[in-house]
């Protein structure tokens, strides 16, 4: 028996979210600034995966397709991730602002599932916000060194955040799959509702390291999660499914 | 086979990151099921993506059919939560012996010299489940297995 269509697009987009970031975070390696660099983005990107693969295998077994079949032989649009997280590297700067406002959306957001009505969810959030921490931490520490860095290092976190905030309000979209999965309690709070303590955790931050909070545009990075993804996503995913698509039936 | 069987079999079978850690000292194994010949083991999820995991059930199944069980299923759980606080006093040991700190809430002590003189160099290590540290008395880079527990909402 399959759950509702809700249900699994709900643990999917958030399967996406993780997936795709991973997937950036990955592009790291062996191109960060230093070598503990390489080693902490492949870290966190195999940490990202992970956590994918717990939310789609959770939607597996409610008779949604098997988790290499969602990251490997779907579309791009069939993707529900903010288009946020598909966006390129492009610097150091852009790189740990938008990871700082991820984790901190993340934060926020895993915090809410431990309360889902959805058992195993409400796990998988415990497990997840276990490692989230050390994210968190590590980008804030980032975020410290280049703010309180040489000129061109805060100018380019800043520069990087006013580039995050443009596009962060994709990640609190809220669409009709959430108030259906709100109303069965699967999800404790819609994702518009933690837009508020997600800008109040910014500013904190940015505060604490003498930074100019960037507007946050509310209309900014909206459509993935309906599926209207920028070029960054194709191009993204056709590299991350080349292998599978050689061969779908290949076993390893 | 009887449970206690199992259990003696389990604690032959190691980390393959930390190859002096039996899964029994990590505090992995949950819960074991004895029907018949056939052997059900629960094992708990540790780091989401450790590729450690795959070898582990590997492991599991295949120390199991040498010992006679006809039937081997391991399962992971993602419930109840595993946290590094499950690591057995002997696991202790045998983290320290391999040169990797036990994870602690508190000062972190070099497993060489045991000096609390220590700085963390990056969270991020070798496997997920190590951060990378230095001893400023012994001058030896050394390893702890990261604390890994339950964290409340954000009030």
């Amino acid at each position: 028996m399959s759950a509702h269509p809700f249900v699994l697009t709900l643990l999917t987009a958030l399967g996406d979210d993780e997936f795709v970031i991973g997937h950036r975070d990955s592009e790291w390696c062996a191109f960060a600034p230093m070598i503990e660099e390489d080693v902490a983005f492949a870290s966190i990107a195999q940490d990202e995966m992970g956590h994918a693969r717990l939310y789609y295998e959770l939607a597996a077994s409610l008779g949604g397709p098997s988790a290499d079949e969602l990251a490997f032989s779907r579309a791009p649009d069939a993707f529900r991730n903010a288009v946020l997280v598909e966006r390129q590297n492009a610097d150091w700067g852009y790189t740990v602002a938008r990871h700082l406002a991820y984790d901190t959306y993340d934060d926020l957001l895993t915090g809410s599932l431990l309360d889902s009505s959805l058992h195993p969810l409400a796990d998988i959030a415990a497990l997840v916000r276990r490692e989230e921490r050390y994210h968190l931490e590590h980008q804030r520490i980032w975020a410290r060194e280049l703010a309180f860095g040489t000129d061109e290092s805060r100018a380019r976190i800043q520069v990087g955040l006013a580039r995050t905030l443009a596009e962060a309000a994709g990640l609190f979209e809220t669409l009709e799959w959430h108030r259906e999965a709100k109303a069965e309690g699967l999800l404790p709070q819609l994702p518009e509702e933690l837009l508020d303590p997600f800008v109040k955790a910014m500013g904190e931050i940015m505060t604490l390291f003498g930074m100019m909070t960037p507007p946050l545009s509310p209309e900014g990075g909206l459509g993935g999660r309906s599926g209207h993804h920028s070029e960054d996503l194709v191009t993204a995913a056709a590299t991350w499914q080349e292998v599978y698509r050689l061969d779908p039936e290949a076993t390893w | 086979m009887t449970k206690d069987d199992v259990m003696r079999v389990l604690s032959k079978v190691t980390d393959p990151e930390i190859p002096v850690l039996p899964i029994t000292d990590l505090g992995i194994v949950e819960e074991v099921r004895v029907e018949g010949d056939g052997v059900e083991v629960d094992l708990l999820l540790t780091f989401a993506g450790c590729p450690a995991l795959g070898i582990i059930r590997k492991s599991v199944e295949g120390a199991l059919a040498e010992a006679g069980a006809a039937e081997v299923k391991v399962t992971f759980r993602t419930s109840p939560a595993w946290s590094t606080e499950r690591v057995s006093e002997a696991g202790r040991e045998a983290l320290k012996g391999f040169g990797i700190a036990p994870p602690t809430a508190g000062a972190v002590s070099c497993p060489y010299c045991g000096s609390a003189d220590t700085h963390r160099e990056s969270s991020f290590g070798p496997t997920l489940c190590r951060s990378v540290y230095y001893c400023e008395h012994c001058h030896n880079p050394f390893e702890l297995m990261k604390p890994v527990v339950l964290q409340p909402r954000v009030p």
